[in-house]
Parts: C-alpha cells; structure tokens; sequence
C-alpha cells in the first residue's frame, strides 16, 4: 500500500483486492467548523491505516443488513476517533465505481446509529475479534 | 476506605442482589440463585479470621449504620477487633472453594440472542434483551428464589435499559424509544399489567428523578418526563408509598440546568461527555476532564433547579455509565470501575466489566456493588472506617 492519492476531497487508494477504491476523506479529518458534526480521526490513526481497516472489514465481510462495514482495530482496544471512538463504519457506496469513506462511530455517544448489528458483534466474539466484554459493551451501546 | 472482594468464576451477562439472594444470568440462558446467607457461612468457615466482616458487607450492610454497631464500637476492644478484621480483608479477594457452592439453576425462558439489561422489583424480574423487554414474577419466600411463571413479553422494541418504580415501568428501546407503563401491579385498577406506551422518540436510559422519569435521548440531554400520582393506601409497593398514574404529561429540557455550568465555570455543552442523575443530584463529566455534582431540587410544581455545585477532578477516562452507592457515585470507565467518595476517585477494579450495579434502595446491600466480568462476577462491598478509627485509639 501506498500514502494514497492526493484529491480535492482527501487521499485516495486502492483498488484493494476486492477491486474498491477507498478516499480518506479531509471532511473526516481536518477541523473545520463546517464539518463540526461529523467524527474525526485521531492523527495517530493515519489514512492508510484507516485504508488498513476498510480492507480488513471488507476482507472478513463485516457487513450490516444495508450494505455498510463496520471495523475497529486491535479488539477496539485502539482508540480511533477524537471522542473516543473505537468503532468505524463505512456507509454503503451504492455506485461501483465511487470510492468508499468512512468514520469513526460511538454507540454511547450517538446510540443505534452508530452500532453495529447484534448478529455482526457476536460473530465478532465467536471469531476472538473482540472479547465477550467489549461485544456486550457495543450491544448496550456503552462503547 | 475498605474494599471486601468476593469472586465467582463463571460465564455470567449480568447480577443483581435483591431480598437476601444473588441472582446471576449466565450466557446460556440460566439464571443462578444463591441465598446469601448461605455463602457468608461458607465464607466463615473458609475465612474464620475475618468474622463477622462477610457477613456485615454481603448479607447485613443495614447493621453497620444500626445504632447497635455503633454502640458496640464504642468499645474499644470491639472496635480494634472489628476494623482488625476488616483491614485483613481489604482489598483482598476472597473465593469461595469450588464444589462448595451449589446455587439453584433455572432456565430463563426468554427467547432473546442478547440479554441487554436486568432489575427486579416488588418480586417481578424484568429483562431487557434485543427482541423486547419481558417480565416475570419471582418467589422470595422460598429458600433460592425461583421463578413463579413464565416471561411475559411487554413491549417489541430492543430494550437497552429498564427502569422501575412507584409501580411504574420504563423500557428505554434506543430509536423506538422510550415506553412506560404505570401501575403496573394493578394498585389502583385492581387489572394486571398495563399496556406499555411510547412517550419519547428516541431514548438510551432513563432514570428516577423523584417521581419524575429524566429521559436520555443522548447521554448528554436529560429531557424531564413528569408524572402524576396517588397515594398507596394498601402498600403492595412497599417501600414506595405511591403509585404513579401517568408518566410524559409535560416535558421540560434539562439542558438549561446544565447552562449553569457555562455561566458559572465556562463549560459548554459540546464539552459535555455524560450525564447522569439521581433522585436529587445530577453529575456531569466533561471531556475537559472536569467532573460536577449538581444538588437539584425538583418541586412537586414547576421546574427543577440547581441549589449547589461542586467541582472534582475528572476520571481522565470516558465515562460509560454511573451509579448511585450509599458511600458514593460508582463510574465505570473504558477501563476500570471508581468510586467517588471523599472528594476522590477510588479505584474499585482495574479492568473493563461487563455490567456495573449498586443496589442504594435496598436494606441490606447498599454499600455492594456487583461488577459482571468477562470471567466471573465481583462483589465489591465497600466500609468507609474513618467514622470509627477515633473510637479505635481513644
């Protein structure tokens, strides 16, 4: 993988091996106050490990019943967003040939919407991504 | 500030302590009775040198505010002997050997993937889990309680968090919202239970504020649901002395409450990370790493407001959720799980939990709480000495 590629609305990379382009977008980065709502990264979660946890989340097809990934890092004991996120979600792109993005998310700070399904974070627990602890956490929206 | 530790190894989702009986939901769906009574004099015998301490932070907690245990600590004997034993089992961990310990297992026969949330009360059990919320009344008076019927579902949504009281009964269902249902032991009707009604969109806990429902959409806005109510002549609620009759009748936004932090110290509301109240207070914790108790009076007409604030140094760490102890408010954190007490965060264990509960409205387990690990469930009782160490040296 590469630093990506510079484009007006972040850096793009890919095609990974599924053939999906990924941008890490500046919108989800840089302080703006237009952007005040959206989530940010933490500058130690670079773009292209942000591109690192998009593949892997495609890899393993953690997917939810529309279409979006949702991923973390080391069993969400990394901290990726600047409220202490430790999930991310990447919305479903629904043209092909768009680039994905995607977030940071917090259950306990924005509930549902940033939870992942039950049947995705118990698949998560069976597989050893995640302790039963941090699932049962996501599932009461306490990560 | 003593800590008296008890572990039990096992697969447990959730604990809660209630008329003398530990009750624990394990991840296959039992639930395991213990009758408390019985664990303190396996401990006696397993821990001869720290009587009487299990049986005062696991089974009497009432005692140690009791007029008698102060009289008897006025010996100086007495009192060396007692906080003697209650300094061989701080912060010691005590177990109970295995094979000795046989609770009484039943099936909890809710049809539900994931169990979201427990709590008893007036007898009846309800579950949160992610197909709805489900209830079912409990036998007490029999030695390890059992269940009396089977679960009776009472709402659909995914419920997060239940709340009960006054006869009244919550069910926070995230984006469904939050349903009650009120007199809910049929006090006024003389009916069984009342059917559950939406009265918030969108709600992750919610929490008694007197006989006021305080409703969390985000864990940062209370929005105050109040209530109306009549008097319990019969006393079936016992030790609630009413019984609610309508939840949701008007509404007020506690943001306002929590401006007075950003006129007194500055704080805005984007710095705000949790919140969380009690009957009469209302704690905030900031990302700025502040934390504020708020004394709030809530009048029976009109709208609370804060008579006093206190400023204590954060946790350095997000807040996930807090509760209410007799010797202070317990946090857990990303992390690890402290109790505020004496203007100081103490810690009370040092990894993540499952599930945090305190019991401050029972008789005898208000200074317990119960923390549902990844391997076992920790009892942590807590003693606060100093009120008896001058009556040790005098």
């Amino acid at each position: 993988m590469t630093g990506g590629t510079a484009t007006p609305a972040g850096l793009l990379f890919g095609p990974n091996h599924s053939g999906k382009k990924y941008l890490s977008s500046y919108a989800h980065r840089r302080n703006n106050p237009r952007d005040r709502h959206k989530s940010h990264w933490l500058p130690s979660v670079t773009p292209l490990m942000e591109f690192g946890i998009f593949c892997s989340a495609d890899r393993a097809s953690w997917r939810d019943g529309s279409g979006n990934y949702w991923g973390l890092h080391s069993g969400t004991r990394t901290i990726l967003g600047v409220r202490g996120e430790r999930l991310c979600k990447f919305p479903y792109t629904s043209n092909a040939t768009d680039p994905w993005h995607g977030f940071p998310v917090s259950p306990l700070e924005r509930g549902d919407n940033d939870a992942p399904p039950d049947t995705l974070v118990d698949d998560w627990v069976s597989a050893g991504v995640i302790s039963r602890v941090a699932g049962r956490k996501i599932q009461r929206r306490k990560l | 500030m003593n800590f008296v530790k008890l572990f039990i190894p096992g697969n447990f989702e959730d604990a809660y302590l209630y008329k003398g009986q530990l009750l624990m939901l394990t991840e296959d769906r039992t639930i395991h009775v213990y009758e408390l009574e019985r664990v303190v004099e396996l401990l006696n015998a397993q821990y001869p040198d720290l009587r009487p301490v299990p049986e005062l932070m696991f089974l009497r907690n009432d005692w140690l505010v009791s007029s008698q245990f102060g009289s008897l600590m006025q010996n100086q004997d007495v009192a060396r002997a007692v906080l003697g034993a209650f300094r061989r089992c701080d912060k010691r961990l005590l177990e109970l050997n295995n094979g000795m310990f046989e609770p009484r297992v039943q099936n909890l026969e809710v049809p539900a993937r994931v169990l979201l949330d427990v709590m008893l009360y007036n007898d009846r059990m309800y579950v949160g889990a992610d197909t709805g919320l489900y209830d079912f009344d409990v036998d007490f008076r029999v030695y390890a309680a059992e269940a009396l019927s089977r679960p009776t579902k009472r709402s659909d949504a995914r419920c997060l968090q239940t709340a009960a009281r006054f006869g009244a009964v919550s069910a926070s269902c995230g984006d469904d919202g939050l349903f009650t249902a009120v007199d809910d032991f049929g006090v006024l009707s003389y009916e069984g239970r009342s059917e559950m009604r939406k009265v918030a969109d969108v709600s992750l806990k919610s929490a008694w504020m007197r006989h006021d429902l305080v409703n969390y959409s985000t864990f940062t806005t209370p929005l105050l649901l109040q209530s109306t109510y009549e008097r319990d002549y019969g006393g079936r609620l016992a030790p609630d002395r009413t019984v609610i009759t309508h939840i949701g009748s008007y509404g007020i936004d506690l943001s306002y409450l929590l401006q007075t932090l950003r006129d007194a110290r500055g704080v805005t509301l984007e710095d705000i990370q949790y919140v969380y109240n009690s009957d009469t207070m209302m704690f905030v914790h900031t990302w700025s790493e502040d934390f504020y108790s708020l004394g709030i009076r809530n009048p029976e007409r009109g709208e609370p407001s804060v008579h006093s604030a206190k400023t204590y140094k954060g946790t350095g760490t997000r807040i996930l959720s807090a509760a209410q102890s007799k010797v202070g408010v317990v946090v857990e954190t990303d992390n690890r799980v402290l109790l505020l007490a004496d203007d100081e965060w103490l810690p009370v264990e040092e990894s993540e939990v499952i599930s945090v509960r305190t019991f401050p409205r029972s008789r005898r387990f208000q200074n317990v709480v119960a923390l549902t690990k990844e391997d076992g469930l920790l009892l942590v009782a807590l003693f606060d000495e100093a009120p008896f160490t001058q009556l040790e040296k005098k």
